[in-house]
This record gives structure tokens, C-alpha cells and sequence, in this order.
């Protein structure tokens, strides 16, 4: 679903990262290629960003995000641990919309 | 549970098990499907109620420890990147070798020998997979060979045997090209891999300095691991379950018998008490008779409290990594009763991936750092709080967590601190081994809870007091939404970096991956 927002808004301006935490890069792009994604996937090796992340926005229940959409101003705008594609493509847009 | 997207870098995990809800819709669950035989049920004061009642201390002064302390840390050492000049470890696998006082270990860093006189820290002398030639990082399990020799497997480049007689110095000597290899066991000529492409392949060792590949058997699942016991070899198959085949024709087994598996197998180890031992990811262990070696039948299945990775077994225990945590159970020490009995639960300080033990030393891969732990006789209690963050986001409400006792002897709870603002109860105070009680924790909703710390003590000799986090959010979700997101740069798959701040004026898309 992040393959359509980036291919969808990204000539607009968006970007979409993908990330992963403590994989072995092979296993990432094995399965990146399987997905066709286009976008960059990063490499948490140590886990340090998402031990950032979840420190700061743990969810109820010993959940976490799973996706964030930060605005243009690097403030978060979203952030779920369910998948919901229109409404990251609703925060997408209000960002490049400059709301 | 440390993270959701704590990725199964062993498996094809399945998705993480449910998010321990604080609703009590999904109160873990002390067992698996079989007998009754694990930590939980069966071991009385089990209790699944919304904490009906105990008011404990407001205070986190510990009572005296209940005994030793079964399971400690005398030594490790830890090879990051700062500290291994951008080299670091990850261990996925570790084989102990007490008579040369060596470990050898795999993982994203490549083949790493250690000196390990227990007692001691261990000392990093060789290694390989430094720089940027992949073909020599990222390995995933090592089987020393004979003394000096040592094979490794790798998903993506097949076998390898290292001369590792200069411990500073490990020297590739042979390689044979394939995909998908992970698990490996020897029977005297004949070397077993499985590839998680659905094939046991095998080699013939007859020199093991030149592994020459002879025969196959396909067909299978994703094959994670093998062991070979008593001429049987068995196969965790993470789609298909574990496993037997005759070995009749050694260069070319079949399969003779089947044991589903509720979770994944990944890796396996045998005692010499007839049993299999099968860390199954989110299954738990699972623990197979095998008093009929091509018919083997499932006795018992052990909740651990996460997803198993890796096991091992020593004199009567048998430990369990679930990246979390180290569990212990006691399946048949001197003068215990039998079936599996909570013994030890040791969480590490980064993920527990992979054990092995022998003469009483457990060596863990606790990710970028080899830990050498000892075993005291015990038993002692062991507390295990089913999460550590908290976080309220709807005002005055009330969240549930489960503290359970994966010790060997009764845990009992002596107080919990708490902020101004925060209840809590528990339904009991005392629990015997492998049982759990809910601890209900309330929000008056008013009081701020700014990452504020609760604090449980309890006679547990290794924890005596546990820390929990606790947040109260001022209007829900707006508590994260319209924060100012953490920079951060970080690597792709390329090489080139990326750094958040670099992204202002562009809405920006973060999305965790899991490969599983």
C-alpha cells in the first residue's frame, strides 16, 4: 500500500521510507524485491530509531505505531500500528496540501 | 513483549502474537494445546479475574531473596559497531566448546571466535565478515567440524568450511554454492542442511576440510533446522512441523514420520532423555518423545512467554531465547519430578537470539553481546511482567497486565510504588510456579503521568524490583499527533543515507517493515 502512495505522490513531493529493524539486509531486499518496492528501505541495524519511537509514542497495551506520516513541519500527523491507507493517504495529502 | 515489530530473524514468523491487550479478551494463555504439562496450568493460582482485590504496599522495598539466584551473568562481552570499529556481531547461532574453552558464533557479523573461561569475560579473537564483502557476513549457524574446522551455513551463499585453528586467523578452505541454508547436524560421514528453499541437502564429510554434496531431498517446507539422534534425523520445518527421516540410505533420507506443530519450528536440540526439544516461535517449545525414533509423538508444549528461537540443553534443564528473555525449565534434574517445571527467566540486556550449554555454562547470543551465565542449584522464584510500558490515553481507566512466576519456587509480591494517581491491586500475592495473577493498574485520569515509574518488589533474588513505565495522555491520540518527530539517519539498502530533518517541507511516509 506504501508502493501506491509513493508511486501516487511521489512525483508530488511525498516521501515514503520504508524500515527495517534489526533484519539481515539480503532477507530486506529479498523481500522488498518480492513486493516491487520502489521507495528506500532503511536499516535500523541496532534498533536505536525504533527503541526512539517507542519509547516516545507507545501505544496502550504494549503496541506501537507501525506507520507514521510526518507533516512538512517534522511534526507527526498519523500514527497507527493498524495499517489504514486512506488515512495515511488522507495525511499525505493535508501535508502536501501545506495544512 | 519488548516491540511488535521485533522481526523473526530466525523464521517466517507468523504476525506477533496479539498485542497483550490490557481488555482481558486475550488473557495469555499459561499453555499450549497438550497436557496440561508446562509452566502454568496445573501449578494452581492461576488467575485470569480483573484483579479482584489485594491492595499490596505502596512501596518497592524488596524482601529478603527467596534463595540464590538460579540463572547470573559472569561474563560477556559486547561488539557493536563502536566498540568492534564498525563491525558488529548479531549473533544467530553459538556452539560452546567447554574442552577448548572457545565459542564459535554466527550472525550478521560474520564467523567470530571467542575465549571463554567461564568466570571471566569472554575474549573476541578472530573473526570474519569485517568490510563490505557480504559474501562473508551474515552467517547463520556454525557446526564445528572437528577440532580446528568448523562449517557455516548462509541463506544466500550456501556452505563453508573455515580452518579455525588460528583462532585470530579463521581461513575459508572450502565452499559449495547454495540457497536457503540454515540448520546442519553431522552423522559421522554424512553432514545434513537444511534449506529453507524445501530441501534437506547431504554431504558427504568423509574429509571434513571438503564437504562434497551427494544427495537431496526435496519437496519439504521451509526446513529451519536439523538434528540427527540415534540415526533419525529430525527437521523443524517451519510450514510442515518436525520432521523424521529414516537415514537408511544415508545420501538419501525420507521422510517417515510427521509431527504437526501449532507454531513454526526453527531450531532443535536432543537430550539424551529420549526427547526432542523444538523451539517453535510463537508455538513455545515443544517437546516430542521420540521413544519411537520414526513415529516421534508430541508430550508437551511450554508457553515462554514470547516466541521461541533457539534452545539447548544441559544437565536436566533445557533453556529457550525469545529474544526477550532466557527461559529455563527443569525437564529432569537429579532428584526433580518429572515433566517441564519453571526453573529460570532471565530477561538480557539486548535480544536473547540463540544459547547453547554444556558443563553447566550456557552461552548466550544476546544479540551483539555473548553472555556466559551459570547455573545455581536454585530453585528460586523468577517474575515476568507481561509489559513494561503503559500508557493511558482515555482518562480514568483501568489496564490489566499479567505477572507471572517463571521460577521454581513460590514468587511473592511484597509491594508496588506507585505514582500519585495510580491504583493498582493484584488477585494474588503469592504464586507458585508457572502461575500468574492480573495486575489491574487505575488512572484517576487528573494526576499527570509524564513517563512516571511504577515499581513491583518481590523476594525474586535476580529482580527484586521491576520497573514499568507509565504515561497518561491529556486528550489521546493528540498526545503523539502533533509532536515533533525524533531525527534520525539512517542507511538504505544502497548505502545512502537519509535524515528525517533533511524531509521539512515534505509530508513524509514512515513504515515498518516486517519480512516475515
Amino acid at each position: 500500500m506504501q508502493v501506491r502512495i509513493h508511486d501516487q505522490y511521489g512525483p508530488e513531493g511525498a516521501v515514503v521510507w520504508g524500515i527495517a529493524v534489526r533484519e539481515p539486509p539480503q532477507n530486506v531486499r529479498t523481500y522488498v524485491d518480492s513486493l516491487g518496492v520502489t521507495f528506500p528501505v532503511l536499516l535500523d541495524h541496532n534498533g536505536d530509531v525504533d527503541r526512539m519511537y517507542d519509547l516516545e509514542f507507545a501505544f496502550p497495551t504494549g503496541a506501537y505505531p507501525q506507520d507514521f506520516v510526518i507533516d512538512p513541519q517534522g511534526r507527526i500527523s498519523y500514527a497507527s500500528n493498524e495499517p489504514d491507507v486512506e488515512a495515511i493517504e488522507a495525511a499525505v495529502v493535508r501535508g502536501l496540501a501545506g495544512d | 513483549m519488548r516491540a511488535m515489530f521485533l522481526l523473526g530473524l530466525l523464521a517466517a514468523c507468523e504476525p506477533t502474537p496479539a498485542n497483550r491487550t490490557a481488555e482481558g479478551d486475550d488473557a495469555p494463555e499459561p499453555d499450549g494445546d497438550d497436557s496440561g504439562v508446562g509452566t502454568g496450568s496445573g501449578s494452581g493460582g492461576d488467575d485470569t479475574g480483573n484483579g479482584s482485590g489485594l491492595v499490596l504496599p505502596n512501596d518497592c522495598t524488596a524482601p529478603a531473596p527467596d534463595g540464590e539466584d538460579p540463572f547470573t551473568l559472569t561474563g560477556q562481552v559486547n561488539n557493536t559497531q563502536g566498540s568492534g570499529g564498525g563491525w558488529f556481531v548479531e549473533h544467530l547461532d553459538v556452539a560452546w566448546l567447554p574442552d577448548e574453552q572457545r565459542v564459535l558464533a554466527t550472525g550478521q557479523g560474520g564467523l567470530v571466535i571467542y575465549d571463554v573461561v567461564p568466570g571471566e569475560n569472554p575474549v573476541t579473537r578472530g573473526h570474519v565478515g569485517a568490510g563490505p564483502d557480504a559474501r562473508f557476513q551474515r552467517y547463520y549457524q556454525v557446526l564445528p567440524a572437528e577440532p580446528g574446522v568448523a562449517w557455516t551455513t548462509h541463506r544466500e551463499f550456501g556452505l563453508d568450511t573455515f580452518d579455525v585453528g588460528n583462532a585470530d586467523a579463521p581461513t575459508q578452505v572450502s565452499h559449495t554454492d547454495a540457497r536457503g541454508y540454515e540448520g546442519l547436524a553431522r552423522d559421522g560421514d554424512w553432514l545434513y542442511v537444511a534449506s529453507t528453499e524445501g530441501r534437506v541437502d547431504v554431504f558427504d564429510v568423509s574429509d571434513p576440510r571438503n564437504p562434497s554434496r551427494v544427495g537431496e531431498l526435496t519437496g519439504l517446507g521451509r526446513p529451519w533446522d536439523v538434528q540427527v539422534v540415534n540415526g533419525v534425523a529430525y527437521v523443524a520445518d517451519g510450514d510442515l512441523g518436525v520432521l523424521a527421516l529414516d537415514l537408511s540410505a544415508p545420501d538419501a533420507p525420507v521422510v517417515a514420520g510427521t509431527v504437526e506443530s501449532a507454531g513454526q519450528p526453527m531450531r532443535l536440540d536432543a537430550g539424551d532423555d529420549g526427547h526432542l526439544y523444538v523451539a517453535s516461535g510463537a508455538g513455545g517449545l515443544e517437546i516430542l518423545d521420540l521413544s519411537r525414533p520414526l513415529a516421534p509423538t508430541r508430550v508437551a508444549t511450554v508457553d515462554v512467554g514470547g516466541g521461541a528461537q533457539d534452545v539447548a540443553l544441559d544437565d536436566g534443564l533445557v533453556g529457550v531465547t525469545t529474544q526477550e528473555a532466557v527461559v529455563i525449565l527443569d525437564v529432569g534434574r537429579a532428584g526433580s519430578p518429572a515433566g517441564p517445571r519453571p526453573f529460570a527467566y532471565q530477561e538480557t540486556e539486548q535480544y536473547a537470539m540463540t544459547l547453547d550449554a554444556e558443563d553447566g555454562v550456557w552461552v548466550v547470543g544476546d544479540w551483539n553481546i555473548l553472555g556466559i551465565w551459570g547455573v545455581a542449584p536454585g530453585p528460586a522464584p523468577a517474575i515476568d511482567v507481561s509489559q513494561t510500558l503503559v500508557a493511558f490515553l482515555d482518562g480514568a481507566e483501568t489496564r490489566l497486565l499479567d505477572i507471572r512466576n517463571r521460577g521454581g519456587a513460590t514468587l511473592d509480591l511484597a509491594g508496588i510504588q506507585l505514582p500519585a494517581g495510580l491504583t493498582a491491586t493484584v488477585g494474588a500475592a503469592a504464586l507458585e510456579p508457572g502461575a500468574s495473577t492480573t495486575l489491574a493498574l487505575s488512572w484517576d485520569g487528573q494526576a499527570p503521568l509524564d513517563r512516571a515509574e511504577i515499581c513491583i518488589a518481590s523476594d525474586d533474588p535476580g529482580r527484586p524490583a521491576v520497573t514499568l513505565v507509565v504515561t497518561g495522555g491529556q486528550d489521546g491520540e493528540g498526545r503523539i499527533i502533533g509532536q515533533t518527530a525524533p531525527d534520525f539517519a539512517l542507511e538504505d539498502l544502497d548505502g545512502t543515507v537519509h535524515r528525517l530533518s533533511e524531509q521539512r517541507g515534505r509530508p513524509v511516509v514512515l513504515a515498518y517493515f516486517a519480512t516475515w
